[in-house]
């Protein structure tokens, strides 16, 4: 690095103190641009997204001799005249049209292990009228293999600073970050512009010129030849793209995958579901009886146990895709997949999330980001929720032993059509989406296939890291409020207790004061006075009234206003149906088996049983298909950064969901069930 | 444009007859036509030129069919059936499938 002159370091220190100066790093996608920045920044680095805009980037902070340079990481582009979103974005950004300030230096990225496409996509770039630094990466690798660039010949030949660079080792990383600082600092006259204007190929130059320029360079600067890639990537590479052993290679991955992320995760999900249990518990032993306390525990504490519970299965997701897609291997899975998704107009990509959904629809909706095009990737979301997730289980288990009581391959069978019936849903659904909303076929698959890599551990734990502060982020702001609102609907106005109740309750004193008194008798009698006091309080709420007013559409159905209430209760997530059920079918069990038993005999105001054959089939057709999840409605919101489509999604699902339950229902009743 | 469908083309023009690339054998290197990639999608054969699969550039066939891969210089890429088929080629000399 060059000596500084003391009135340079100066100036460096004045600039840092009012902004640190921008560093853009710009580059293709695969060249080992995230690794560099990770690097560069470590910790000090975020998530955000671009101001004025729905694309995410990495922001961070780099120190350097001299101050502290601020560094945003730009989306992988191949070019930056293409007319795709990434690159349109990079062209604006660059240009200070969005974003809160201009970059004052961009860092080009240039992969030493495929030179010549480098030097062509930088000679775009380095056209643009600002401090350009070129970061060579990848450079270890490409020793390894026997090339080598040099710096100072590439930097006289391009007329930018040029550092040799690796991610992985940290070579060159403190020359790099300086070098950009200083270029910042000193910005570009017309006349150096010029003069590296000089240095490239004319702008209208076609493609075959380019590459020879190109060419021409790498025999000037480049010391070595890189060996062709092995015959080992061909075969595997046939093998994973294969019609037969690339699907079942994907089908054994993602089944590994999946298995590891509820395996694996179940641990956490437990300790989590622990602290917060004792938290609640604890708030409510502490603090004094009443509506803050109710407030804390059952609308805070509740609301955002349930969604945050899912931390642990979403930070697994995303380190072992991370693991995926640093070893190469994703591109090759999405052409596995490809043939038979793009039938239905999703793109191979689309398979990751929709896998994903079924453990839960928000990982796998936070997953579509893998999806380069916009339309591909709004279609994904739009049918990613009708696959059965885990919070649809507890409702399956529930109906099916009602359904098929004593036949367990028939309920095998029906849990499998549950499983079906949301995947066929969501296919046929996103076939019709891609005719009539977003027209057009899913984009043609034409991907770079990265070369086969160990994938990084430290680059796979930031990802985790990234996207775990994303979801709490998410669910400690819209979801905790939406939590809280439901809350509150569901637990206001406050009914006082009906002659029934209040008898209950003398009888349970009268019984425990007794001298002989029995403690299970006690404890049965208290259980099942709370349990009415959760009911009455269930029904007079608002949400019970809301119910109330909701029964007509639902009565074509067979449902009545209990059964109502617990079907709007659980659009807060699917889970809460079966507590519901608990809470409005009055009886003092709280097992499994003594649920199904009061299910099964749980009887209408006019005295019919409520889950005859054809109630309990619309039910859960209806539960398999309908948009029950308030966190995922909130989540596809700020995804899509519009209300219409988490709406059309809501009004869809629901819509489906309520004529297929119908149909069903009308179906069994005309059989004679 | 016309495109020649290869059957109709003779013996003779072997060295310089348009083929599509999905006729290619895995190994067999060839060349981009100078007009094939017109046939595409504007930002599908803008994207493959960013991605260095130009006019006039060599590559090698990894894989035969659909998908089909590709290699141009250091890079690997891997196109669909569809894309695959439009774009044409001229196989090299001396570069019989391997």
């Amino acid at each position: 690095m060059a000596a500084q002159q003391p009135d340079e370091l100066e100036a460096l220190r004045v600039y840092s103190t009012e902004r640190p100066p921008r560093a853009a790093l710009l580059g293709q996608p695969n060249t080992g641009k995230t690794t560099l920045f990770n690097r560069l920044c470590g910790s000090r680095a975020r998530t955000a997204n671009i101001p004025g805009t729905t694309v995410e980037s990495r922001v961070g902070l780099a120190a350097t001799t001299h101050g502290v340079l601020e560094i945003m990481d730009l989306p992988g582009i191949y070019g930056l005249s293409l007319e795709v979103p990434e690159s349109k974005l990079c062209r604006d950004c660059l240009d200070g049209r969005i974003g809160d300030v201009a970059p004052d230096v961009a860092v080009i990225i240039a992969d030493a292990t495929n030179f010549s496409r480098s030097l062509r996509f930088a000679s775009h770039a380095l056209r643009r009228k600002m401090p350009c630094v070129i970061a060579i990466t990848l450079a270890d690798d490409a020793r390894r293999k026997g090339f080598s660039v040099n710096a100072a010949a590439l930097s006289e030949c391009l007329g930018c600073p040029v550092v040799i660079t690796s991610g992985r080792t940290g070579e060159g990383v403190d020359e790099l970050a300086d070098a950009a600082l200083r270029a910042a600092l000193h910005g570009i006259s017309l006349e150096s512009f010029e003069q590296r204007l000089n240095h490239l190929p004319a702008s209208s130059v076609s493609e075959s010129d380019l590459a020879k320029w190109a060419n021409d360079v790498l025999v000037e600067v480049a010391s070595g030849r890189l060996a062709a890639a092995s015959s080992v990537s061909d075969r595997v590479d046939r093998a994973l793209t294969h019609p037969v052993s690339g699907l079942a290679t994907f089908i054994l991955v993602m089944s590994v995958l999946f298995a590891s992320i509820f395996w694996l995760a179940q641990f956490p999900m437990n300790g989590l579901d622990f602290i917060f249990g004792t938290s609640g518990d604890w708030l409510r032993a502490v603090m004094p009886e009443g509506p803050l306390r109710d407030l804390c525990v059952d609308g805070i504490i509740g609301g955002v146990a349930g969604t945050v519970v899912f931390l642990p299965q979403i930070c697994l997701l995303f380190f072992l895709l991370s693991l995926l897609e640093d070893s190469g291997y994703l591109a090759r899975a999405a052409f596995a997949a490809d043939k038979f998704l793009r039938r239905f107009g999703l793109p191979g990509q689309a398979f990751v999330p929709l896998l994903s959904s079924h453990a839960c629809a928000l990982p796998g909706i936070m997953s579509t980001r893998l999806i380069p095009d916009p339309k591909d990737r709004l279609a994904t979301i739009l049918v990613a929720p009708f696959m059965s997730c885990t919070a649809r289980l507890p409702v399956y288990v529930l109906l099916i032993s009602l359904l098929f009581a004593g036949r367990p391959w028939l309920a095998g069978l029906a849990f499998v059509g549950c499983y079906a019936t949301g995947a066929i849903a969501g296919l046929l659904s996103a076939f019709l989406v891609r005719r009539t909303l977003l027209k057009g076929p899913a984009r043609p698959m034409l991907l770079e296939m990265p070369p086969y890599r160990r994938p990084s551990v430290r680059i796979a734990l930031w990802v985790m890291y990234d996207r775990g502060v994303l979801f709490i982020k998410n669910a400690g702001s819209m979801i905790l409020a939406i939590c809280v609102v439901m809350w509150w609907l569901s637990a206001y106005p406050k009914v006082a207790p009906s002659p029934e109740l209040l008898q209950m309750r003398a009888q349970t004193s009268e019984v425990a004061l007794q001298a002989n008194a029995n403690p299970e008798q006690v404890q049965a009698l208290e259980s099942a006075a709370n349990l009415l006091e959760s009911r009455e309080q269930q029904l007079g709420s608002m949400a019970g009234k809301l119910g109330l007013i909701a029964e007509p559409l639902f009565h074509p159905l067979g449902f009545d206003h209990q059964l109502t209430v617990a079907v709007l209760t659980s659009f807060l997530a699917r889970e809460v149906f079966v507590s519901t059920l608990m809470i409005i079918s009055s009886t003092d069990a709280n097992d499994e088996a003594s649920l199904l038993d009061r299910i099964t005999h749980n009887r209408r105001s006019d005295g019919t049983l409520l889950f005859t054959i054809p109630t309990a089939a619309s039910l859960l057709v209806f539960f398999t298909l309908a948009m029950q999840c308030l966190p995922t409605l909130a989540l596809v919101r700020r995804e899509t950064q519009s209300w219409k489509w988490p709406l059309l999604q809501f009004v869809w699902m629901s819509g489906l969901a309520w004529s297929m339950a119908w149909i069903v229902r009308q179906a069994l009743l005309t059989g004679g069930f | 444009m016309v495109v020649i469908p290869s059957t109709l083309m003779g013996d003779g023009a072997a060295q310089s007859k348009r083929i599509p690339l999905t006729q290619l054998a895995r190994g067999q290197r060839a060349m981009i036509d100078s007009e094939s990639l017109t046939t595409l999608a504007e930002a599908d054969r803008c994207l493959l030129r960013a991605m260095g699969i130009h006019e006039s550039c060599e590559l090698k066939v990894c894989k035969a069919g659909a998908p089909c891969i590709i290699e141009v210089e250091r890079t690997r890429v891997g196109l669909c059936g569809s894309v695959a088929s439009k774009v044409f080629v001229k196989p090299c000399d001396g570069c019989p499938a391997a």
